[in-house]
């Protein structure tokens, strides 16, 4: 007899495994060579300024919020059939506290990207706090030159 | 260890041991096919549904870390 927590456990790792497939099918259907940081640059530099960047942290926030409310709505009540006061009470938990998360962490998303933003400005391109350059390949940073190198 | 048997604890580290040495031959770059996690993830982002889906399970996480387990400092 297979328990709800077991339930949840199969349904989390069967979800998060087909995101995962889906995401590794994606990546292999990219052209040889092509590597996906240069295309979500790429994404990010057409997508750019600050009106569509709330607008995007929003879609994303209200998204995620909603995806969550529904699993945990369709899980307390169908899959581990909690009784009425529980389910209320989790429900408002989670409304609530999920809530206050996406409160806090909007906020400081737009300010770090602000900063970050206005750092880059104010840095120029070419300094040292101009955002680092990646390898086309894999994620280690690129070595800097040896300042002591002759030109 | 509470009443958990020590069998438990080990296949949690074997399974996060396997994640870290799984991440870690992708960034050593020997295998030259092995995704990184971050780049797996970055593909899921570029759709609506897999930000949305992502950004739930950070959310359940948070919520399970931060707002059901909340106990105030100092709290008796």
């Amino acid at each position: 007899m297979i328990t709800p927590a077991e339930i949840s456990v199969i349904v989390g790792y069967v979800l998060l495994m087909g995101f995962l497939a889906v995401g590794l099918r994606a990546l292999h259907r990219l052209p040889p060579g092509t590597d996906a940081r240069r295309l979500s640059r790429a994404a990010a530099r057409a997508d750019r300024g600050w009106r569509r960047l709330v607008r995007h942290l929003l879609a994303t926030a209200l998204g995620g919020y909603l995806v969550l409310m529904a699993i945990l709505v369709i899980y307390y009540a169908a899959a581990a059939r909690s009784t009425a006061h529980y389910l209320e009470s989790v429900l408002k938990s989670a409304a609530t506290g999920c809530a206050l998360l996406v409160a806090i962490s909007a906020p400081l998303f737009v300010a770090a990207s602000w900063l970050t933003d206005y750092r880059r400005h104010r840095a120029g391109p070419g300094t040292v706090d101009s955002p680092p350059d990646y390898r086309s390949a894999g994620d280690h940073p690129a070595t800097p030159a040896d300042p002591s190198a002759p030109e | 260890m509470g009443n958990h048997p020590v069998i438990g604890y080990i296949v949690w580290a074997l399974l996060f041991g396997a994640l870290f040495a799984w991440e870690g031959l992708a960034l050593s770059g020997i295998s030259g096919t092995v995704p990184t996690l971050s780049a797996t993830f970055r593909v899921i982002m570029r759709y609506p549904f897999g930000r949305w889906a992502l950004f739930a399970l950070w959310l359940w996480f948070g919520w399970h870390i931060f707002i059901r387990g909340w106990h105030f400092l100092l709290r008796a």
